[in-house]
């Protein structure tokens, strides 16, 4: 019996161990998202009434679609979701803007929609993510994603249109990465492509069970379904390289105003970037902080800017930092009562506090004993 | 007894069905039907048999007349459609206008073709599902107006489609005419027709899909598919010949032909002026190597003044006689 509640402990362990800020889902318009990693940047706006350049502090980061919750109705996936950020648990009118990565494992599993508008720039779609969908429209239009895993349109049932074969950008196309796509042959939907995607090179592709459609009929399809998005664009190319480089590029923001505050830059680990292996991973983020005060640079998992200071992440342990740079030493004198730091973030257990508070009064006691017996003995 | 009778009567009978089928002797502007289908002969020209004539022409009993044939009529009737690539010796080289025009077939089989008339397939129904277009060079006005099909072009080559997307209204402008069905064809084809505005609105399929297609619009019926191998008339046909022993330095080689006459328009009227066909037999004088074109040819018998046979040719200017070693026969 010790033995049993010694490993189901240590299981418990293990789970709350791994868990952290990535994965916390919340649900939108009909679909549930996954958050996959946060940032915090710092930006210059511009105050039309005033004409002065304000800094506003903004959290942003990635989430994948991971569900549905509505059927028959047109379900469109945004570009970018605005809830509540992870980092400021404590005060929830803190919101993040989360720019969708791409769509999870089984997403659309057995789903019944009109239609599903699916946006350019995604990184990914997921296993057997449209597994068995029904598309009551007729067809599912498919913007290049960098890389779709197995068996992503097994049983789907209307035709699936892919809009290209690579993904079109200001510098060379990038080719679309097939992961076992169309691994299982019985059970897939006609596939069709326009005709003047026919000579572009692919892996994992074999285009003999593709169709290909003229121009005209690529229109009314796409049209169709993506009335909302393509109105007034009269060539899908230049959107789409728009909005494949809209969070491609790396970041930069310094923490406050001036020539010698702290640089950060936002960076994809190399490694990842050559390899590839982490496109559909969560949290590809570094953060390259250049300390203008220490003079010494420092690469980060994480980075939360505050008014008055930053937090830095490094091998779990939380750094902080006043925003020229200084680095705060005391960081019990941040905690508040309840264990939290100024981001919200909750640095003491409620057992800690208790110790700690316990200390504290003991050390008040020994301190007012000392006074007393000082005061007593006249010194 | 009386299976020795049937068996001599079925031998004879054959050797009559074949000499009925070499016997075929249409002239220009002739109308015949065969097998619920009507054709009309557009133009003939003199060839020999290549299994009867190995080195020389013997004399006029061996040539034949053989030409091309446009497709004046389809019985509403029949279920399947097959034109032949060629019945007897004569080439189906067209369509006429309005052919199926308001037809309902199963199947329709079709040959490689150098026409289809103006709305030749305009309101057809095809049970199947699908109208398989092998190559048609030129197209008439209107071709697959409402076309109550699929249309499959199985094509190998260039098309000119001149109007055959188009209709004319009562006020003579015009208008866009679809098929009501989806236009398809071989993706590996798509550059002979990226110029035309079918291109656009076409769909394509390679291996499999584009076999499930071909498949489809003939019942998956294999047999249905290789029509144009069944009917090897044609390839009995020699259309050059000479009059001496090929190696002899004297006498002619004759080729026959059809060729355009400019300014004639189509068979079926005038939407250009480059179609219209005629004879033509192109001579080569072996000893001064010259070939002058002619429009006719006749080879004559002459036992009256023991010339043997020479022959005679027919061009808009002239008539000449030449004996068959090219001597020139004055008048």
């Amino acid at each position: 019996m010790r033995r049993i509640t010694l490993l189901i402990l240590s299981l418990v362990s293990c789970m709350i161990s791994l868990a952290d800020q990535r994965g916390v889902m919340f649900e939108q318009d009909g679909l549930k998202y996954i958050i996959s990693s946060e940032f915090t940047t710092r930006r210059v706006n511009v105050n039309r009434s005033k004409g002065d350049p304000e800094h506003i502090i903004v959290n942003e980061g990635e989430v994948y679609v991971c569900g549905v919750t509505v059927s028959d109705r047109v379900v469109r996936i945004p570009d970018v979701v605005y809830a509540p950020s992870t980092y400021g648990r404590k005060d929830t009118t803190v919101m993040a803007m989360y720019h969708v990565l791409g769509i999870g494992e089984k997403a659309f599993e057995g789903a019944r929609l009109k239609d599903l508008i699916i946006p350019f720039g995604l990184k990914f779609i997921g296993n057997e993510a449209f597994r068995n969908l029904e598309i009551t429209n007729g067809v599912l239009v498919v913007p290049p994603v960098r890389k779709m895993k197995a068996n992503v349109f097994d049983g789907v049932k209307s035709k699936v249109l892919f809009m290209d074969l690579e993904i079109q950008t200001k510098e060379n196309p990038l080719p679309i990465v097939f992961e076992n796509t169309f691994q299982n042959k019985d059970n897939l939907p006609d596939f069709y492509i326009p005709h003047t995607c026919l000579n572009t090179q692919t892996n994992g592709l074999d285009k003999r069970i593709l169709y290909s459609v003229g121009n005209n009929i690529y229109k009314k399809w796409v049209e169709t379904s993506w009335d909302e998005i393509m109105r007034g664009r009269s060539n899908y190319r230049t959107y789409r390289s728009e909005s494949v480089l809209a969070y491609t590029t790396t970041s930069k923001f310094c923490t406050t105003e001036g020539e010698v505050a702290p640089k950060i830059v936002i960076k994809t680990p190399k490694k990842v970037e050559k390899t590839g292996t982490d496109i559909d991973m969560l949290s590809p983020y570094v953060y390259e902080c250049t300390n203008t005060f220490t003079h010494k640079k420092d690469i980060y998992e994480e980075i939360v800017l505050g008014n008055s200071l930053f937090r830095c992440k490094k091998a779990g342990k939380y750094f902080y930092f006043a925003l020229d740079g200084k680095p705060i030493t005391n960081v019990e004198s941040l905690i508040d009562d309840s264990g939290r730091d100024p981001f919200g973030l909750q640095v003491y257990s409620k057992e800690e506090i208790k110790a700690k508070k316990a200390n504290k009064e003991k050390e008040n006691n020994l301190n007012n004993k000392v006074n007393d017996l000082k005061k007593a003995f006249g010194f | 007894m009386r299976i020795t009778r049937f068996f001599f009567a079925s031998v004879i009978a054959f050797v009559l069905h074949s000499f009925s089928l070499f016997a075929n002797e249409y002239s220009k502007g002739d109308i015949f039907k065969k097998d619920g289908i009507s054709y009309k002969v557009l133009v003939t020209y003199l060839v020999v048999d290549s299994k009867e004539t190995t080195d020389t022409i013997q004399g006029p009993d061996k040539f034949y007349r053989s030409g091309e044939l446009m497709v004046v009529g389809v019985d509403k009737s029949l279920s399947d459609v097959v034109i032949p690539p060629a019945v007897g010796r004569f080439k189906v080289i067209g369509l006429t206008d309005s052919l199926f025009y308001q037809h309902e077939h199963d199947r329709i089989w079709l040959p490689k073709l150098q026409f289809a008339g103006n709305g030749c397939f305009a309101k057809l129904k095809v049970r199947s599902g699908a109208l398989v277009i092998h190559d048609i060079s030129n197209f008439g006005l209107g071709v697959f107006d409402e076309l109550d099909a699929d249309l499959i072009f199985d094509i190998t080559r260039k098309i000119t489609w001149g109007n055959a997307f188009s209709k004319m209204l009562p006020d003579s402008s015009f208008t866009s005419s679809m098929p009501k069905g989806l236009i398809k064809t071989n993706t590996r084809m798509l550059g002979f027709i990226r110029n035309s505005r079918v291109y656009d609105d076409c769909y394509g399929a390679t291996a499999n899909n584009y076999k499930k297609w071909i498949d489809k619009a003939f019942n998956n019926d294999e047999k249905f598919q290789q029509n144009d191998l069944n009917n090897k008339t044609e390839r009995f046909n020699r259309r050059t010949y000479s009059t001496t022993p090929r190696k002899r330095k004297n006498g002619f080689t004759i080729t026959a032909s059809a060729v355009d006459v400019k300014g004639m328009g189509y068979p079926w009227g005038k939407l250009t002026s480059s179609y219209y066909r005629r004879s033509n037999y192109a001579v080569l004088d072996k000893k001064s190597k010259k070939t002058i074109h002619y429009q006719d040819f006749i080879p004559l018998a002459d036992p009256v003044q023991k010339m043997g046979w020479y022959v005679k040719f027919v061009s808009n200017e002239e008539e000449v006689k030449y004996m068959l070693n090219g001597k020139l026969i004055k008048k």
